[in-house]
């Protein structure tokens, strides 16, 4: 029962924000997810891909994303994900919360 | 939305997790690529792709998770693993199963019966404003079973009724019509013309009937069932219009009654208009007063007091009449009763339905005590592997939930079965259920019946479950993980005896309690079959002879003395006789007279049976002669009419002094004129049924001398050397050849109706000795159970005992002393209950009281030798144990 699902906050919260962004661009696969993370970043964000598929069950599960099997062009099965009108309106006030704390952490950076 | 999809993957996980797996594949498959494609060699790009993602397992987990809905996950996955223990005991698991299916099973089986017969509402439209209305002349003694109002009383109130907005009147009987060349006798009804429409019946083909069909010199109609047009005219609309005969008259088809509608009775497949007798001021129309059977309609708003009371009114505003005393009796005011058609209908089944209701929710209780010693047996044995778990950190609650699941499964799967076995045991019981038995159809499995099961299951659940869960808990909280020996903590056992044997004690109880009301209706049944009927039935044959109508009396005269001689003359029949009536046939004839001795204290009118019979009557019943003389040849028409009166006459109407020999001068006022009556017989009473507890006053003429001798039809009786069945065919044969125009039938033995008549007490028997059988069955499986266990658990005392002098008797007389008490306490427990409870049933009772001491004795007395059976195998294995044991390692 103690399967990693408690230690959400931060960390997921920044993984959503980051899934949500990359599938705002277009529909993506998991794996087409996790690379354009790590390419956008330069690599300096790496997704732990076990936890990547999880969060987006869960996201699917929230009714943010959406899924479904398509032939990628080398004639594999893919699931792929698109974003939903409420996955918009969910990275939209990620976004929001996203910038808010790293303003306010930068305040307290630059006045301590 | 969320949680369907949830729900959904967490019933098919296996396609959701091959979902995953496929999406894994992808991932790692376009990663190798990937790599390739930088220049690694395929092994390498693949070793690093899976490195990459990690472990794989660890992230179907997390996806299961995420994705299955908490509490049905838990369950999916405790019920799988019950599956897997109840596989590992097929033993355990089919008889838990067999016992539930039983319990659960009669149960719906008898609540649908109930439901269908007692409680849902009849198919007429506003049934449950439905009454039936008669009225009662306290202390006067009205005909047996026939409840009727005046054709005064319903023509007062039918004008004026306030509480009421229907009224109409029926009578239900037989008739017999002409199909083809063959006579079929069927059930119909004679209904006022405006009672079908109030009832809801629809007509399929023509009309209903109307008030055109009842005034007087309108032609004979008829309405047909719908079952019975198609299978007497085919389904053919031409019907419309035929002419059939019924009871010998030409009659006219007018209508077909659509659907299953069906009334008074199940099987009604005739209606005929029915007239009620016209009230004229006219004095040379004579009395009029005639009884009604009468239904009702309360009006919306009224109450059942309110139509009471104004019935009252109305019926004590009317004139008492002659016949309205020959009808109710000589009694005070009139008094109008109104009850539901429903329990009006069904008056006669419910005490036996409720008996059998509670009887097989005793045999439920009994299943669950059953099932949960045996999962109680099973968790002691299984005590181990919960300790062990608990010691792995599995929490109370899960183990508690783990055991709960399994018993919800068990008593889910017992529902089903069950469920089935309600249904086998519907269809057998439609075809054993007593002929006439109200509402037969109206009994089936529907969503009531499905939702009682679901309850009763989730009960049984609960009931089952509850004394292992709470037993878990506490093996969970004093963890033991003890020698391999297999034997529990110390204490433990002892406790876990006590509760045993606590739940072997209830079901004793229970047991004795259904043993002793199945007892009590076998003793009433064989009491039932030993009244004295006042005749003897065996080796007599009947037929029933119907003339055209119009039929003069003499030729009946002709055709009964030829009959009566031919069949004389018959190999084995060594009387025959002819009446207007004979025992266990439906119709009497009753006359009304003034009292020929009148006395003060006795009643003015005298009422009583009226036979016209011949000779040979008597001898072929095998009354029984108290005094006097039968009739014979010498009693012819003119000069001194002879009469024979039963016991019962003579204590009503002729007390004190000798009977034979009384004469009286114009016994029937209105149409004697100058006869002298002289009584030559006294016959032992002669019951119309055998529950009859009141018999009828009864007087018998000789036939010729009684000028509406065969106004009734003609009842052919003979007494035969062998078994009467043997001549059926030959006296039909006989009876057409002497007059082909007559209507003949029910040519039977006289033991065939007797036997029908006690069908419904023989059916609530059977079925109550059925359920005390399966409950004495269940308490034997268990007994044994418990005591075979408690023996292997015991096999070390054992064995100190026996190194200690013990001898095998002795191991033996201690298992079975055990068993015995505990059966004991559980048969006096039993007793007590029964002594509680039998009285509720004494409506289904005859002539025993509910505390009979034989049934109370035999009871406990079977439950104990079933006892000692269960004990015998349990304690050979006991006394088979060797002082050896007590060396045996742990």
């Amino acid at each position: 029962m103690l399967r990693g699902r408690k230690k959400v906050d931060v960390l997921q919260g920044t993984l959503d924000l980051l899934v949500l962004k990359v599938l705002s661009l277009g529909p993506q696969h998991g794996y087409g997810v996790a690379s354009q993370i790590a390419g956008i970043s330069g690599d300096a964000l790496r997704v732990e891909e076990g936890s990547l598929y999880p969060a987006l069950r869960r996201m699917e599960n929230a009714g943010w994303i959406a899924a479904e099997w398509v032939l990628t062009a080398n004639n594999r099965r893919a699931r792929v994900y698109r974003l939903t009108r409420a996955g918009q309106r969910q990275l939209a006030d990620e976004h929001e919360k996203w910038a808010r704390l790293t303003q306010a952490v930068g305040r307290v950076l630059r006045f301590a | 939305m969320t949680w369907l999809r949830r729900l959904y993957r967490t019933l098919f996980s296996r396609a959701a997790s091959r979902e995953f797996d496929e999406e894994v594949r992808f991932h790692i498959d376009t990663r190798t690529d990937d790599h390739v494609r930088s220049g690694m060699s395929v092994e390498e790009a693949r070793r690093e792709a899976v490195r990459r993602f990690g472990s794989v397992t660890l992230a179907r987990e997390r996806v299961r998770d995420v994705e299955a809905l908490p509490g049905l996950a838990e369950f999916a996955r405790d019920a799988s693993f019950a599956v897997r223990t109840f596989r590992r005991n097929p033993g355990f698991t089919l008889a838990a199963l067999a016992t539930l299916t039983l319990g659960i099973g009669a149960t719906v089986a008898i609540f649908s019966a109930v439901y269908g017969v007692l409680l849902r509402p009849l198919p007429f439209p506003a049934a449950e404003r439905l009454i039936r209305v008669w009225e009662e002349h306290p202390g006067g003694a009205a005909a047996a079973g026939n409840r009727w109002i005046t054709n005064r009383t319903f023509y007062a109130w039918a004008s004026t009724a306030r509480t009421i907005d229907m009224l109409g009147a029926y009578g239900a009987g037989e008739s017999v019509l002409r199909v083809g060349d063959e006579d079929v006798r069927m059930s119909s009804a004679q209904v006022s013309p405006g009672l079908l429409l109030a009832l809801g019946a629809r007509p399929r083909l023509g009309r209903l009937l109307n008030s055109g069909d009842v005034v007087s010199g309108a032609s004979r109609v008829m309405l047909l069932s719908e079952n019975r047009w198609r299978e007497h005219f085919h389904g053919d609309p031409r019907a419309i219009g035929r002419v059939v005969l019924v009871n010998g008259r030409p009659t006219t088809v007018v209508g077909v009654v659509a659907d299953r509608f069906s009334f008074p009775t199940a099987d009604t497949q005739v209606w005929t208009p029915y007239i009620v007798q016209e009230v004229t001021t006219d004095p040379a129309r004579g009395d009029q007063t005639s009884g009604v059977t009468a239904l009702a309609r309360i009006a919306a708003g009224a109450t059942i007091a309110q139509v009471e009371s104004e019935g009252t009114a109305i019926a004590r505003s009317v004139p008492v009449t002659m016949a309205t005393r020959a009808l109710f009796g000589v009694g005070g005011p009139p008094i109008l009763h109104a009850r539901s058609l429903t329990s009006d209908l069904t008056a006669t089944v419910q005490p036996a339905l409720l008996v059998l209701a509670a009887s097989v929710a005793l045999l439920l209780l009994i299943s669950c005590v059953n099932v949960a010693n045996l999962l109680l047996s099973r968790c002691l044995a299984r005590e181990r592997e919960f300790a062990v778990r608990a010691a792995i950190g599995a929490g109370r609650a899960r183990l508690v939930r783990q055991s709960l699941t399994e018993s919800v499964m068990l008593s889910g799967a017992g529902c089903v079965g069950g469920i089935i076995l309600a249904i086998v045991l519907l269809r057998v019981a439609a075809l054993l259920a007593p002929p006439r038995f109200p509402r037969l159809f109206d009994i089936e499995i529907d969503a009531y019946v499905l939702a009682f099961a679901a309850f009763v299951s989730v009960v049984t659940a609960i009931l089952v479950g509850l004394v292992p869960a709470l037993r878990i808990a506490h093996v969970a909280t004093a963890v033991s993980l003890r020698g391999g020996d297999g034997t529990t903590i110390a204490g433990s056992g002892v406790r876990e005896g006590r509760l045993r044997g606590a739940l072997l004690v209830a079901e004793s109880a229970f047991a004795v309690i259904l043993l002793i009301g199945a007892g009590l209706l076998v003793r009433s049944f064989i009491r039932l079959m030993d009244v004295d009927t006042g005749y003897s039935a065996d080796r007599v044959l009947t037929a029933r002879v119907t003339l055209p109508p119009g039929s003069t009396p003499e030729h009946a005269d002709q055709l009964v003395a030829t009959a009566l001689s031919r069949l004389r003359a018959m190999d084995g029949v060594t009387a025959a006789g002819a009446g207007n009536l004979m025992p266990m046939f439906p119709i009497v004839a009753v006359s009304s007279f003034p009292n020929p001795a009148p006395s003060p204290g006795a009643p003015e009118i005298a009422r009583a049976v009226t036979y016209s019979v011949t000779t040979g009557y008597a001898e072929a019943l095998g009354l029984r002669l108290r005094a006097g003389r039968f009739f014979d040849e010498r009693d012819g028409p003119g000069g001194i009419r002879p009469m024979i009166v039963n016991e019962e006459f003579a204590r009503q109407y002729l007390p004190g002094g000798t009977v034979v020999g009384r004469r009286f001068l114009n016994l029937f006022r209105r149409t004697d004129n100058g006869i002298v009556t002289e009584v030559v017989g006294v016959v032992a009473n002669v019951l119309r049924d055998r529950s009859d507890q009141r018999p009828a006053a009864e007087i018998y003429f000789p036939a010729r001398a009684q000028p509406q001798r065969w106004a009734a039809g003609i009842n052919v009786v003979m007494r035969t050397e062998r078994e009467p069945r043997f001549l059926v065919q030959t006296v039909r044969r006989t009876l057409h050849e002497i007059e082909p125009t007559a209507t003949i039938e029910l040519v039977q033995p006289l033991t065939d109706p007797l036997w029908t008549s006690v069908a419904q007490p023989r059916f609530a028997m059977a079925v109550v000795v059925a359920v005390a059988a399966s409950s004495l069955l269940l308490a034997l499986i268990g007994l044994y159970g418990v005591l075979a266990y408690a023996v292997s658990q015991r096999r070390r005392e054992f064995g100190v005992r026996a190194a200690l002098g013990a001898s095998r008797s002795t191991l033996l007389r201690l298992i079975v002393r055990d068993g015995l008490i505990t059966t004991g306490a559980g048969a006096v427990l039993g007793l007590v209950g029964a002594a509680g409870v039998t009285r509720l049933m004494s409506a289904t009772l005859f002539g025993v009281t509910p505390l009979d001491g034989v049934a109370f004795a035999a009871a406990p007395l079977i439950l104990l030798a079933t006892a000692t059976i269960a004990c015998v195998l349990p304690a050979l294995r006991a006394a088979r144990v060797g002082p050896a044991e007590a060396l045996r390692s742990s």
